[in-house]
């Protein structure tokens, strides 16, 4: 005899002739009853609106030029409704940190603290730090940054600020810093 | 069968009360084996019926109707095991009298269990599968319980085969591990 821990398979085993039991036939006036009030609440012969739309809707012939419209119809709706990504706050500090990049990859030296750049942006730094529009004060330091480039640089400069400038505040979309 | 449901689908009172007595042996076994705690079952097959007959415009006769009836059922079954609150372990204290019998008994494997005894081990065994997932339970109750085979699963639920058996195999390993944690914690 064994006496090892009853498993799972045991335990089934054992329920299985009362599993397999079949439920009681139900009485005649039942069966009536259910058929009466399912007969009632069917819809039968006459598919609902919702049937025939999902079949019109799921054949691949409408289905797809559906999806691709609901899908267009997103991307339209989508900016207008749900914001157009960064705030207008920080399209203006990642336009400020753009500059900087730049200007600290032409001009290291310049940019740090002792240099001229560093000095000036240094200066303005409290101004760069609590604005709410760093590129509005960006805007008025180019002046003063143009000076301490080359022509070439400056022209580059300036190229490089009018793209960072349609790039974060495009004029198409009524966009200013 | 198919003569019977255009008679239904033209709107025929008594073709409706036929079909129902010829499924009503098949909704009964689903329901009596797939039966929610706390659901009595005159209800389950009652609704069970009405979503047969309200989406009857749905069937295509690509399975036998028999098929599509018993998958209404299942997914009925398994909608309202969804709705129940899951224990999460099963433990000696909470089983009856019977059930703790039982458990002795079938460990000792001595002679096939009487009638008292199956139904103890029946719901001793609801008990368990009441800690699975509606699905796991779905599969293991099919498969260890009705006997069934994975084909026959897959028939009735939709699912691949290889779904099935990674289900139950995982069900299985869930239940033995309840098994052992019932058997080795604190008895009265």
């Amino acid at each position: 005899m064994s006496v090892r821990k009853p498993s799972w398979e045991q335990l089934a085993r054992a329920a299985r002739p009362v599993a397999a039991r079949a439920e009681p036939v139900p009485p005649a006036d039942w069966t009536a009853a259910v058929a009466a009030k399912a007969m009632a609440g069917a819809s039968l012969g006459k598919p609902s609106l919702w049937t025939v739309v999902a079949a019109w809707a799921s054949s691949p012939k409408v289905g797809l030029p559906l999806l691709a419209l609901l899908l267009a119809g997103g991307m339209w709706l989508g900016p207008r409704y749900l914001g157009n990504g960064p705030s207008a706050e920080q399209r203006s500090s990642l336009w400020a940190e753009a500059t900087l990049r730049q200007l600290k990859a032409w001009h290291p030296m310049e940019c740090e603290e002792a240099g001229a750049i560093g000095r000036l942006l240094q200066r303005r730094a409290s101004e760069l730090t609590t604005t709410t529009n760093a590129a509005a004060v960006l805007d008025s330091m180019r002046d003063e940054i143009g000076r301490l480039l080359t022509p070439p640089e400056r022209a580059a400069f300036e190229s490089e600020q009018a793209r960072l400038r349609a790039r974060w505040f495009p004029a198409a979309k009524g966009m200013t810093p | 069968m198919t003569a019977c449901l255009e008679r239904v689908r033209a709107g025929d009172n008594a073709a409706a009360r036929d079909l129902v007595d010829a499924l009503a042996p098949l909704v009964g076994k689903i329901v009596g084996a797939h039966l929610p705690w706390r659901l009595s079952a005159d209800d389950l097959r009652q609704e069970i019926f009405m979503k047969v007959f309200a989406r009857l415009d749905q069937y295509a006769g690509v399975v036998p109707f028999e098929h599509w009836v018993a998958r209404v059922a299942l997914n009925t079954c398994r909608d309202h095991q969804r709705g129940e609150q899951r224990s999460r372990e099963v433990r000696w204290t909470d089983l009856g009298e019977q059930e703790a019998a039982v458990l002795e008994s079938i460990a000792h494997e001595t002679a096939a269990p009487d009638a008292t005894e199956g139904i103890a081990a029946r719901e001793l065994a609801e008990r368990l599968l009441a800690t699975l997932s509606p699905d796991d339970r779905l599969v293991v109750t099919m498969l260890d319980l009705e006997q069934r085979t994975a084909a026959e699963v897959r028939e009735l639920t939709g699912w691949s085969i290889t779904g099935i058996r990674v289900r139950a195999f995982r069900a299985r390993r869930k239940l033995r591990k309840q098994m052992e944690q019932l058997q080795e914690g604190p008895r009265p």
